[in-house]
């Protein structure tokens, strides 16, 4: 692979992004949103102290968790697809570049523009709290900033997997939404209802629970603001149980390993679609 | 080098290619030389854009492909650095005429000024702020052709090059195309219009069903060839039907999304006519090429 290659890819990756219209309505929401909630960062501390920061920073991890994977799987899951469906990829490919350069192009154009959308909603609310209240909570958005980046960057891997497999930008979508609808309500739900009819032992449970990459994500969001996994109810209680002092390295690392064997996968799948 | 390799820029060597239990190539061989301008001809589903993407190195396939010695299988990047390809239709892309000359400038490690010099060369200058989804049919089928000749490649490969265009539009690039022959330019190209081929081309290889039918030069085949193409432009959900009307009657129609092509000996040009009316299709509009 030549590095100077996949520098010129995902320069212009990250100039396609910006002219999505997707991506620029996906930024743009993030970012006023996390405004809003700081906003209400702002105003709860001054009415009711910190409890109503408490129910914000509740908020932050709900928005994070609807958003982000929601960026992430549509964005990624577009990104090969809709290329074969205009036939741009297949004029890319007759190009002097491999499949291998054009895939690395395009995750880390997308890891990139989507690293910068989140950075920016999260660093213009930590400036809106600073400036208006002194910082009081800023630390919030602080600390779920490194765990937001792993969520949406998983879920990119993810949205990939399915763009490798599809030949239609529609097909892709369809694909993508019903994933997310799996990862953020069937996910957890499914498996509350399997280990009622199963009977799950407790480690099964969990294991079962932090492969999502968005219940990853929501335990060590609650881990990083709390302190503890006590909010969880039981589940945190096992996990506290099983992980003791480990668990946000475990976490880290169920990520990573999302993001890397994720993208590792789509690239494979990628390469036989093409090359048949 | 060899001699033979220097000499043959390009060599196919028992290429095959099965989809499934089809088989799309079959055991195909023969070489280019270097200043050759080769058409491949034949209908629908002859193998034509199979064998480019075999010579790409864009699918798997047996046998091997080499240009200038380097095989398309294990060298890819290197052989396609040596390959300027122009594709039926331009994709719709969404960047700039500009931005996309840029890009495959840096892709191909060209001097940055020789795009600019192209897009005047080819008067696409004043089309630079515009996105290439924009253009015309014609417009981005000169860009294409200005994007294949970026790094003054050795072999320059055409899959239907004027398969969209409108008769004046068509002339006008195998205009151009002709100029690049005269410069000496490695030249292979697909082609359903014999009209095309006896333009463009020195030698002609036949292809039928992923087989050789006959290779030889112009002149040795043109008589036995047809003399007039009649175009048609016609409602989508009538190609299919029109197709296959034509292709029972005995004609070999090459179709796009929205034409059909049907190459057919002067006093049987009527023949065609005859066949869509009995099937009660209306062409919305149709040109005819005769190959004087």
């Amino acid at each position: 692979m030549s590095l100077r290659t996949i520098a010129t890819l995902t320069q212009q990756e990250l100039l396609d992004a910006l002219r999505n219209k997707w991506f620029v309505a996906y930024a743009i929401a993030f970012v006023l949103l996390c405004v809003g909630l700081a906003m209400m960062i702002i105003n709860s501390a001054g009415y009711t102290g910190i409890s109503g920061f408490g129910r914000t920073a509740a908020g932050l991890i709900n928005l994070v968790l609807f958003l982000a994977p929601l960026m992430g799987l549509t964005l990624g899951a577009q990104a090969l697809a809709t290329e074969r469906e205009q036939g741009t990829l297949a004029y890319m490919l007759a190009q002097p570049v491999s499949l291998g350069e054009v895939f690395m192009a395009k995750f880390l154009g997308l890891a990139i523009a989507m690293s910068a959308a989140v950075s920016i909603g999260f660093s213009l609310s930590s400036l809106a709290i600073i400036s208006w209240s002194g910082g009081t909570g800023v630390d919030v958005f602080l600390r779920l900033l490194p765990l937001t980046l792993l969520l949406t960057l998983s879920t990119l891997s993810i949205g990939l997997i399915i763009s490798a497999q599809a030949s239609k930008t529609v097909t892709a979508l369809g694909l993508a939404v019903v994933m997310w609808l799996l990862l953020v309500l069937l996910g957890s739900l499914g498996i509350m209802g399997m280990s009622i009819v199963v009977g799950l032992s407790p480690t099964v449970l969990l294991i079962s629970s932090i492969v999502n990459p968005l219940e990853a994500f929501r335990i060590g969001a609650v881990l990083q603001i709390r302190g503890s996994l006590e909010l969880l109810g039981p589940a945190g209680l096992v996990a506290r149980d099983r992980i003791g002092d480990m668990t946000t390295t475990v976490l880290t690392l169920v990520m990573v390993v999302w993001i890397i064997g994720g993208a590792f996968v789509a690239y494979l799948l990628a390469r036989r679609k093409e090359f048949q | 080098m060899k001699n033979t390799e220097v000499l043959h820029l390009i060599q196919f060597r028992n290429v095959t290619k099965r989809f499934g239990s089809l088989r799309a190539l079959d055991s195909l061989s023969f070489d280019i030389r270097s200043g050759e301008s080769v058409a491949l001809w034949g209908s629908n589903g002859a193998g034509k854009t199979t064998l480019i993407r075999c010579l790409l190195g864009v699918t798997r396939f047996d046998g091997d492909v080499l240009v200038e010695g380097l095989s398309s299988k294990r060298q890819g990047k290197d052989v396609r650095q040596r390959i300027g390809y122009v594709p039926q239709l331009m994709p719709y892309f969404d960047l700039p005429v500009g931005e996309m000359v840029l890009l495959i400038t840096r892709l191909r490690g060209a001097p940055p000024r020789e795009g600019l010099e192209l897009l005047e060369q080819f008067s696409l200058a004043e089309t630079r702020r515009n996105p290439v989804r924009s253009l015309s049919g014609g417009m981005r089928q000169k860009l294409a052709l200005t994007l294949a000749l970026l790094g003054n490649p050795a072999l320059l490969v055409l899959d239907e090059p004027t398969a969209n265009l409108d008769a004046n539009t068509q002339k006008e690039l195998l205009g151009m195309l002709n100029d690049l022959k005269r410069d000496g330019r490695t030249i292979l190209f697909t082609s359903h219009r014999w009209s095309e081929v006896r333009s463009l081309a020195d030698s002609v290889v036949h292809l039928e069903k992923g087989r050789i039918l006959e290779r030889g030069s112009v002149s040795d085949l043109a008589p036995e060839r047809d003399h007039v193409s009649i175009r048609f432009e016609l409602a989508s959900d009538l190609i299919v039907r029109a197709e296959s009307a034509l292709r029972t009657a005995g004609f070999v129609p090459f179709t796009t999304e929205s034409h059909i092509t049907v190459a057919v000996q002067d006093r049987a040009k009527m023949d065609v006519f005859t066949v869509l009316r009995a099937e009660d299709i209306s062409p919305r509009n149709f040109d005819m090429e005769v190959d004087a």
